[in-house]
């Protein structure tokens, strides 16, 4: 087995050692998707077990790199960086780094399970089969943002899912599950939105973008 | 028609083409289609470009681009019915574009004789063109391991399903296996004997990555040349018949697991979308590429032609 002390934390990120934050945050969210459960990217390569190693060793990276002392530590540690003159630059302004975080709110959100700035990602929970909502959902004429929002908690998909998969963002899914008028798109991205996000909990699109009351009314 | 100079005289060496390899581990993943493309890709952009349907006994490059049949075919070549390759390079409509067509009536045209391709091998360079790119078959036979080994670049088309992923792993296992065979017999013996020694350990195979870092350990002049040759190697890979959005993340995180597993850098080249208009073009015979240029599959293809040349041209 390899040490830890011997793995390369940037490397393992594929970033140089001069990477900003922010560059190390955004490997960070990528090594975690490429080495997340059911990956498609290790298929055949890697067993559960080699991925759980990975996902940790990719934990322990971003914990060190991610904190500024730890991470000068490190960087003298491994020799980057002589004790003496450390370079500051790669360094944002927290106001910029702050609004990075909350534009990546699998970062910020489940943040303090393992250490206190790294990530685990919500396991799906999918609720025991409602037979009363099934019947509901065949013959549902009328789709409302609630409705979809049951849909998915049944079917144990995260917001964050639909994030990911459909590229659409929080913001607006947020606002389509509680019909926030305000913060919706216009009507025309809205229907595609929509249509996409009922792809994803597999309703049928068309029924959805019909049946959605924002887009029903005048 | 210019076949007039080919008669040996040793006049002043012309630049040998450049050879780019499309490849990957299973059928259906778009090899010819991106050969096909990126043949006319180059040729838009002015340069001399020869086709090579290498996927023998199985070859349908020049469906892809809309051409019936030719009169002369790679085993036209093979069996010495016509000597110079040059000669069964032919047109294919589209200025600048040749094609070597592979397809042949043949039965033993997919297992050509070891001669036969060390002769293929030797006079792809001789070609007149500045690119020639080989379409080459589904598999890892030693056949389409060597052509693929022996490009300028090597493109991997990988789709987002898990066969093709797969797949793809094991023909990057396979060429990069194969590539270190070049290393001196000595070394080889000392790869053997490591790769053994592990699989006997009782661990699943173990990664290419961990092998050179022992093998690093053990013999640290081995190692220099186990690197230097995998590093030698520009393997690049395509993401192809994306549909969803989150198919694209794909030739990054494969990178990613590339760089971890086989310990050595693999470029991601770019996807292209998932269009029916492709199969639509098939059926009407027609290239792809120069059928539809302002397709957003032809702009992708483009970009990635540039961003290879640009590559060579450093």
């Amino acid at each position: 087995m390899v040490e830890h002390a011997m793995i390369d934390y940037y490397e393992l990120l594929r970033v140089s050692p001069e990477a900003s934050k922010l560059d190390i945050i955004n490997a960070y969210r990528r090594a975690k998707l490429t080495f997340r459960k059911d990956s498609l990217a290790v298929y055949s390569l890697y067993s559960e077990e080699e991925l759980t190693l990975v996902r940790h060793q990719v934990d322990k990276a971003y914990a060190v790199l991610s904190d500024r002392e730890k991470r000068q530590t490190y960087d003298v540690q491994q020799g980057y960086v002589s004790s003496a003159g450390f370079e500051d630059s790669a360094w944002l302004d927290e106001d910029e780094l702050k609004a990075e975080y909350e534009a990546s709110e699998e970062v910020s959100a489940a943040a303090q399970k393992i250490a206190d700035n790294v990530v685990t990602l919500h396991p799906r929970k999918a609720r025991d089969y409602d037979p009363d909502l099934e019947r509901r959902l065949q013959t549902a004429e009328e789709f409302p943002g609630v409705l979809l929002r049951e849909v998915r908690e049944y079917r144990g998909i995260s917001l964050q899912d639909i994030a990911q998969q459909t590229r659409i963002s929080m913001g607006y899914l947020k606002a389509i599950e509680v019909e926030d008028h305000s913060a919706l798109p216009a009507k025309a991205y809205l229907k595609g939105y929509v249509g996409q996000y009922a792809a994803e909990i597999g309703l049928e699109p068309h029924r959805v973008v019909q049946g959605y009351p924002p887009l029903s009314g005048e | 028609m210019k076949v007039g100079n080919t008669l040996a005289q040793p006049k002043a060496e012309t630049a040998r083409p450049r050879i780019w390899a499309i490849g990957g581990g299973k059928g259906g993943v778009g090899k010819s289609f991106i050969s096909a493309s990126m043949g006319v890709a180059l040729a838009k952009a002015g340069k001399r470009v020869v086709v090579v349907d290498l996927d023998l006994g199985g070859a349908n490059l020049h469906t892809s681009l809309g051409i019936s049949g030719s009169r002369y075919t790679l085993s036209d070549y093979l069996n010495g019915k016509v000597n110079d390759i040059n000669k069964v390079a032919e047109q294919t409509g589209i200025e600048r574009l040749r094609l070597i067509n592979g397809a042949a009536d043949s039965l033993s045209i997919a297992n050509i004789q070891y001669f036969q391709k060390a002769k293929l091998l030797r006079n792809l360079p001789k070609i007149e063109a500045d690119y020639v790119i080989l379409d080459l078959g589904a598999g890892t036979s030693f056949n389409t391991l060597d052509f693929f080994i022996e490009a300028d670049h090597g493109l991997v088309s990988v789709t987002p399903d898990p066969g093709s992923v797969e797949n793809t792993y094991r023909f990057l296992k396979c060429v990069l296996i194969r590539r270190l065979r070049t290393i001196p017999k000595k070394a080889r013996e000392t790869m053997q004997q490591v790769l053994t020694q592990r699989r006997g350990g009782g661990k699943n195979a173990g990664s290419l990555a961990d092998f050179v870092e022992e093998m690093a350990r053990l013999k640290p002049s081995v190692a220099g040349s186990l690197r230097s040759e995998l590093d030698a190697m520009k393997l690049h890979i395509i993401v192809n018949q994306v549909m969803e959005p989150s198919d694209t993340e794909l030739g990054r995180s494969m990178q990613m697991v590339c760089s971890r597993y086989f310990g050595t850098q693999i470029g991601y080249l770019g996807f292209l979308h998932y269009d029916r208009l492709v199969l639509k073009a098939l059926q009407q015979r027609r290239p792809f590429l120069s059928t539809f240029p302002q397709s957003r599959l032809a702009i992708h293809v483009d970009t990635m032609v540039a961003s290879l040349m640009a590559q060579d041209d450093t």
